[in-house]
């Protein structure tokens, strides 16, 4: 189980001019999110659901609030006061608080994360790939390769174990990031706009793929996505974020059966009113400007 | 089926046979670099003008040696003035200190690269003194090791260690965030970071770097070699102008280009070799 309680983040930054100035990426959101459940954070682009999913990961410390993966703290909060901010930094002088250890490979909590523009290692071959995942987990030697071969097969890779990264398609490569993060077996798996850089035809074929995937291994997913209609054809529960600074806008359940068609009446129903929420946001905000 | 063994069956070449395979490919990439029909459309005329200029009086002979005189006193060199005792004595100052500049500076570019700590505590050092030009390095390094080969190897190893220090520290610092998020969720320690992620986006510039280190280890080479000591090829040239002897010049130039373009072709063929996923692009 996620839960994230009171998570902000704060961003300082300098303005044109040279003023200093700050940007609220994150206000506030607590979120609860159950095993097994499919989850999708929508939002328009840079409204800050990606920077909340990082924060989920824990490649990012929240500005206040905390992250409890499975009763585990994922980061400390970053300090508030010039004390606190001092012992901090005395205390991570050496290495960063998002490093895990100095030799020993061992993940933090069992997730794994899928990245907007894949982020597999180009000089590594798709098998290569894999098998560093795995070998982070630990996984005795022997059991590796067979491992690694099972999942690519899974994502339909089999036949470019030795093909580099930039001799796949974009598709592909998107499927090699899928079976990296399946291949270690994770409870939960966070998306980061996964299937933003395919073509259409593409993203539909792998949006099925994932669900096949998901019913099959009952995973917890977190998926970012700021279209409407992969939202509400793949998830269990949608949460609206609201444009900067990021905050639950709204929260849809989906209680449409599986599997589901496209076309499905209720979930028209559900595009529509996301759809109604977003033009009434801004259409407030042009009264706010005029 | 593991990965080895599928190489071997691949490729189905091991030990020496490998090695002259390896050879073989080396060899011809190098000449095929330099060798071309267009290459030659080039490199021809200019040798026959650079033969008939001088023997037909138009620049005067006495200064510029034809290419004939110049290989006959490359043989002469090589049987009467013992060219390969200066030769070799030269690659092994080279070879010295670029070894030493290569497993210090790497090192710790990678360390600066990688941490802050590190970065703040040392690259201000290095920031300080890689502006003063190496040969400014020669009086003192005369007066504090003497003439001979420390002082020739710390000489060369001044010259390649910059390039390669910033070059490796820029590359592993440049290192995209995304590949390392991607390493740290999965549980990636700092280590296994260094050894799978940076050095290998780094691979590029320390390659540049090394390149670079080569060419600046040479010209420190030569310099020392000027300057103290009565062996290598920077002496031969040194002794050539004393006796007005332009034949060994032009030899000694030659055999430093030929030096210089074969390092670089090794350069060239570790890069093909160990950056075989760039090809691709």
């Amino acid at each position: 189980m996620i839960e994230a309680r009171r998570i902000s983040k704060f961003f300082s930054i300098i303005n044109d001019d040279g003023t200093a100035g700050g940007i609220t990426a994150v206000l506030s959101v607590s979120l609860r999110i159950e095993d097994g459940r499919f989850v999708s954070l929508l939002g328009p682009t840079g409204c800050g659901k990606s920077t909340f999913l990082e924060i989920l990961a824990g490649l990012q410390a929240p500005s206040d609030g905390e992250v409890v993966i499975d009763g585990q703290r994922v980061l400390e909060p970053l300090p508030s006061t010039r004390q606190e901010m001092e012992d901090y930094r005395r205390r991570y002088r050496f290495l960063s608080p998002i490093a895990n250890s100095l030799f020993r490979d061992r993940p933090k909590h069992d997730i794994a994360m899928i990245f907007q523009d894949y982020a597999v290692f180009p000089w590594m071959t798709t098998l290569q790939n894999v098998l560093f995942c795995i070998k982070l987990r630990g996984v005795p030697k022997a059991d590796r390769d067979l491992m690694a071969r099972k999942y690519l097969h899974l994502v339909g890779l089999s036949g470019s174990e030795h093909k580099y990264p930039s001799q796949l398609s974009g598709g592909m490569r998107q499927r090699l990031a899928l079976a990296r993060a399946l291949s270690v077996e994770p409870k939960i798996i966070l998306m980061d706009e996964p299937f933003a850089a395919v073509d259409a035809h593409t993203r539909e074929g792998l949006q099925e793929d994932l669900l096949q995937l998901w019913e099959r291994t009952g995973k917890t997913i977190v998926l970012v996505t700021h279209d409407v209609d992969e939202a509400a054809y793949l998830s269990d529960e949608i949460v609206v974020f609201s444009p900067l600074p990021g905050t639950v806008r709204n929260r849809i359940e989906v209680d449409v059966p599986r599997p589901r068609r496209r076309t499905h009446p209720a979930l028209r129903t559900i595009r529509e009113r996301i759809q109604s929420i977003y033009r009434y946001d801004s259409d407030q905000m042009a009264e706010c400007i005029i | 089926m593991s990965e080895p063994n599928g190489r071997q069956s691949d490729y189905g070449a091991r030990g020496w046979n490998l090695i002259y395979r390896e050879l073989a490919a080396f060899s011809k990439g190098a000449v095929l670099s330099v060798i071309s029909i267009e290459f030659a459309t080039v490199l021809v005329p200019l040798l026959i003008l650079w033969e008939v200029l001088p023997r037909t009086g138009v620049v005067p002979p006495t200064l510029v040696p034809t290419p004939s005189s110049v290989i006959v006193t490359f043989w002469q060199m090589l049987v009467e003035h013992g060219l390969v005792y200066h030769l070799c004595r030269s690659l092994t100052v080279f070879f010295s200190g670029f070894f030493i500049a290569f497993v210090t500076a790497f090192p710790i570019g990678v360390l600066m690269g990688w941490n802050m700590f590190f970065r703040k505590h040392s690259l201000p050092l290095f920031q300080i003194l890689a502006p003063v030009p190496p040969p400014a390095w020669v009086p003192i390094t005369i007066v504090a090791l003497g003439v001979g080969l420390p002082m020739q190897v710390f000489l060369v190893f001044l010259g390649a260690f910059y390039p390669i220090l910033f070059n490796t520290y820029q590359g592993v610092k440049d290192t995209d965030p995304r590949y390392l998020a991607s390493a740290r969720v999965f549980g990636a320690s700092e280590f296994t970071l260094i050894r799978h992620v940076y050095i290998w986006h780094a691979l590029g510039s320390v390659i540049m770097g090394t390149k670079i280190g080569i060419a600046i280890g040479l010209v420190m080479l030569i310099i020392s070699e000027m300057y103290g000591g009565r062996t290598g090829i920077g002496f031969l040239l040194v002794e050539s102008k004393e006796y007005f002897n332009i034949d060994r010049m032009v030899v000694c130039m030659v055999i430093l280009g030929f030096i210089g373009w074969f390092l670089i072709e090794i350069m060239k063929y570790i890069e093909l070799k160990l950056a075989v996923w760039r090809i691709g692009r």
